[in-house]
């Protein structure tokens, strides 16, 4: 699903430079990356959603080289193919968890409003238990509630990938465990590969597979990831 | 396109308030100049109207405008006085049709015009309820005039004293109601219409008391010198003329002396119309004649000074709004960056984005332009019952 090789990415007014040499996730594998904060964790999601693309190396998400597409190209690529979690949500406090939920198709045209797509959210909610909720705003709802429609949100476009960064941080530890266990195992049910961001390692247990991004083992002043859990 | 507008609208009505306010603001700041420019285009029509409707004015030489604004509207302070004499000199020039009015006094603060029932041909003026006045003490209702004070043939209306600290003047006359004008539109609509006589009456220059030739009133009787009598106060003045005692009125003085504030002249044609102003032009001249509709044409320039004024002043209301709203949207769109961001990153383009924040500020234009256009249609349609209902 993505396939990451010689990269080597910098933000040159603060120092960062991150390298990754090979990296590689496979369809409806969950994924976990850990590391202290400033390590490069959301950079690597970043690029992996091609946010941001890389001076060197490639990033190739379901085939394509996201250095390679324009901007307006990535964009449309990120919406059918990635879905995103964010750590504070990122719900528009306007829309109602319904409409949230179907947000990605009003953003581009690449995706239509079926008579699928609207069974298919109604399922979600089922799934994510926010059935009742639907008419309610962000402003009504729990944050545990919030970031379970943020995953809806991320998982209604069917996409082959999840990218969830920190989606439990500002969360407490009952709802972390619980909305982490939903999200893993909606996108187990729809065969949707995950990578998560967290560095809360008591949760790496329930990963597939685990990198630490950190600083390089070789002792180069960049950050490198390597694996920590895992097959 | 229709999503940006859903999303767009999501957010508006959301935010109700913020959203009311700046239409609200922005619809205001539109209407304003739009709705002084109609305000005063209808006055201006209006009083154009009126004044392209009365051909000439004569009165005593003083502010042409007071004349006019007296004559016409019935409104401002009365002008100097003129006399019958004017009216007879109009009448014996043959070239126009001549038509007193004596407007001074007022009856609960509606005007009380004195004048000839030939002004009620002039002004096509037609009786809806009751009659015209035939007998001296009896009034007609403008529409507004009846409708304001509640009054309907049969009842009674007293004059009010032009001044109150006026201990020796006349006394207030109780006038009989005997109809009420169809509506005209016009100034006409507001006042009470009497005979010229009745109006004297009322400015005391005539009156009626007990005959001091009775038996009942030797009491009174202080001297008698052939057909002069003499009597003391106690004779008691009538207020309410009635046809009982409406034989027992009478005028002292010469009546082509007696009072008018104006006189309406309709001459036949424009030579007529040139005499006319002619004789009345010399340099020793005690009496005004003037044309109302060039005397309007100079108050007009003043109004429409004002109007250059008040447009500029709405101008610069606009140009503060705008910047206002430039600011309110500049300081909400800060505010959504990381959500609009949040967009760019689920996969929206940069064009979406942009689509969503233009169809805000489009439809809060939109609503506020229509709110204004609204309310500009609305002020032309009303403008007219309104500008009647305060100005005239």
């Amino acid at each position: 699903m993505v396939e990451i090789s010689e990269l080597d990415f910098t933000y040159p007014r603060h120092g960062f430079r991150l390298c990754v040499e090979q990296l590689r996730v496979n369809a409806g594998e969950q994924l976990a990356l850990i590391g202290p904060s400033g390590s490069g964790k959301s950079t690597l999601l970043n690029l992996m959603a091609g946010i941001v693309v890389p001076a060197k190396g490639t990033v190739c998400v379901d085939g394509s080289d996201l250095g390679s597409l324009s901007s307006s190209a990535r964009g449309e690529l990120r919406l059918t193919t990635i879905g995103l979690v964010f750590q504070s949500f990122e719900l528009l406090d306007y829309l109602t968890v319904w409409e949230n939920v179907l947000l990605p198709f009003r953003l581009n045209r690449a995706l239509k409003l079926t008579p699928q797509v609207f069974e298919l959210a109604e399922h979600l909610l089922e799934e994510l238990e926010l059935s009742g909720k639907r008419g309610r705003y962000p402003n009504q709802l729990s944050q545990g509630e919030r970031q379970r429609v943020a995953i809806g949100r991320a998982l209604v476009t069917e996409p082959g990938l999840v990218l969830a960064d920190e989606p439990t941080g500002n969360l407490d530890p009952l709802s972390k465990t619980r909305v982490l266990d939903l999200l893993l195992a909606s996108a187990a049910k729809h065969e949707v590969a995950v990578v998560v961001v967290t560095h809360d390692h008591a949760l790496l247990d329930r990963f597939e597979t685990a990198y630490e991004v950190g600083l390089s083992k070789t002792g180069e002043p960049w950050t490198e990831i390597s694996k920590v859990a895992g097959k | 396109m229709f999503d940006s507008l859903y999303i767009a609208w999501k957010h508006l009505c959301f935010h109700k308030v913020k959203t009311l306010i700046l239409v609200a603001a922005i619809s205001v700041t539109l209407f304003l100049p739009a709705g002084v420019d109609a305000l005063v285009d209808e006055c201006a029509q209006q009083l154009r109207q009126r004044a392209a409707q009365t051909p000439l004015l004569i009165g005593a030489k003083g502010s042409e405008t007071e004349l006019v604004l007296n004559s016409l509207y019935f409104e401002s302070n009365p002008p100097a006085d003129t006399s019958m004499k004017a009216l007879e000199r109009v009448q014996s020039s043959g070239y126009a049709e001549a038509i007193p009015l004596y407007v001074r006094f007022r009856a609960r603060e509606k005007p009380v015009v004195g004048t000839t029932l030939d002004y009620f041909s002039f002004r096509e003026l037609r009786v809806g309820a009751g009659r015209q006045f035939a007998m001296l003490g009896e009034c007609v209702l403008g529409v507004d005039a009846a409708d304001q004070l509640e009054l309907r043939p049969g009842q009674s209306l007293l004059s009010q004293s032009e001044n109150v600290f006026d201990l020796a003047g006349a006394y207030p006359l109780r006038m009989n109601v005997v109809g009420v004008l169809e509506p005209s539109g016009s100034p006409d609509d507001s006042a009470v219409f009497v005979d010229v006589k009745t109006a004297w009456i009322i400015a005391g220059l005539g009156h009626g008391h007990q005959d001091l030739g009775e038996d009942a009133s030797s009491d009174s009787l202080l001297e008698k010198d052939g057909q002069r009598l003499t009597a003391n106060a106690s004779v008691p003045t009538y207020t309410e003329i009635t046809s009982a005692n409406v034989a027992s009125f009478h005028f002292h003085g010469d009546p082509v002396d007696f009072p008018l504030t104006g006189v309406l002249a309709v001459p036949e044609d424009r030579r007529s119309r040139a005499l006319l102003r002619g004789r009345f032009q010399g340099t020793d001249e005690a009496s005004q004649i003037v044309e109302p509709s060039a005397v309007m044409e100079k108050l007009l320039a003043t109004i429409l000074r004002v109007r250059t004024i008040v447009l500029v002043g709405a101008l610069l209301l606009s140009v503060a709004t705008t910047l206002v709203v430039v600011l309110v949207f500049a300081l909400s769109l800060r505010i959504r960056r990381q959500e609009l961001e949040t967009m760019r990153k689920i996969g929206a383009t940069r064009f979406a984005v942009f689509l969503i924040v233009a169809w805000e500020i489009l439809v809060v234009l939109g609503l506020s332009g229509g709110i204004a256009v609204s309310l500009t249609f609305l002020t032309r349609q009303l403008s007219g019952p309104a500008i009647r209902w305060f100005l005239l």
